[in-house]
């Protein structure tokens, strides 16, 4: 990484939404390592309410939460003019195919299942931050 | 629960309490038998915890692994809670975060039990669910100890650098 991609990497924000703490923090050492600037919260409404005030240029949300799910945050994200554009990839459990459907129904844009490869973890979040920032329609 | 480590974690007092899990549950097995997942599925995968070696400073490792086996005490907690109240909704959910969470740190083994009572919770099969508790159990404390080894590694790198 050289130091204009370096720069880069960090004003770009990843926004991930988990209730298990222990999974933020996994997110948080890998995406903060290799220079993305990370905020983790633990709910769909903490997304919601943290995503308009951070810029993300990709959120990934857990499914199982307690309270909104992931699915439910995801819509109110694309219900939402500014956040309508950003990459979510749902990173869960779930691995049925229902489940996927009811992702990208939901207006999610990937399906990362957990337990997760960290390496591929990276390559997916490197894809999506290489696409040029989404703008509000 | 038997025992359990306060936080924040002493890996010392940690270390003491899993020796005695697996005191515990070495009896338990010679006393009842056990029945296993298949032999492919290992304790530990090695490659998972390597690869989060080599792509984050061994400081952070090491806290993240610490958050784990510290979180991974209250989930078997609330798992046996689950099977001794019948609540197999609530296990089911427990054990999918179980699966994700001890993935994540190569537990191989305690994924695919988590993964099977997650299954069994779904599906009512009481009988599944209890003896994949007890095996959960077991797996649980194989992981911690194999994970708790890999944290007094990082521990000694560290010291040879200081």
């Amino acid at each position: 990484m050289n130091r204009a991609e370096a720069s880069s990497r960090k004003a770009m924000v990843i926004l991930a939404a988990d209730d298990q703490l222990v999974n933020i923090m996994m997110l948080e050492s890998l995406i903060e390592t290799q220079g993305f600037t990370f905020f983790g919260v633990a709910s769909g409404a903490e997304c919601l309410a943290l995503a308009p005030r951070v810029n993300p240029r990709l959120i990934l949300l857990d499914i199982q939460m307690p309270g909104m799910d992931g699915f439910e945050t995801c819509r109110q994200l694309r219900a939402t003019v500014a956040l309508k554009h950003v990459p979510v990839a749902f990173l869960t459990g779930r691995k049925a195919a229902a489940d996927v459907q009811a992702g990208m129904a939901a207006g999610g844009n990937d399906f990362i299942v957990k337990p997760f490869d960290p390496d591929k973890l990276l390559a997916r979040v490197v894809h999506w931050t290489s696409k040029p920032a989404a703008t509000a329609a | 629960m038997d025992d359990f480590v306060s936080k924040p974690l002493d890996p010392d007092d940690f270390l003491r309490v899993v020796r005695r899990f697996v005191a515990d549950a070495g009896e338990r097995d010679a006393a009842g038998g056990s029945r296993a997942a298949p032999a492919s599925v290992p304790d530990l995968d090695d490659a998972q915890l390597d690869a989060l070696t080599r792509l984050m400073p061994a400081k952070r490792l090491r806290k993240i692994i610490e958050s784990f086996l510290a979180a991974a005490q209250a989930r078997l907690q609330q798992i046996e809670a689950c099977a001794r109240q019948g609540d197999l909704a609530a296990m089911a959910r427990e054990a999918h975060d179980l699966k994700a969470v001890s993935g994540n740190f190569g537990a191989r083994r305690l994924q695919h039990l988590a993964e099977r009572l997650e299954q069994a919770a779904k599906a009512h099969d009481a009988g599944e669910v209890a003896s994949l508790t007890a095996e959960v159990r077991r797996a649980s404390i194989t992981a911690w100890d194999l994970v708790a080894r890999r944290l007094a590694l990082l521990k000694d790198a560290d010291r040879e650098l200081a």
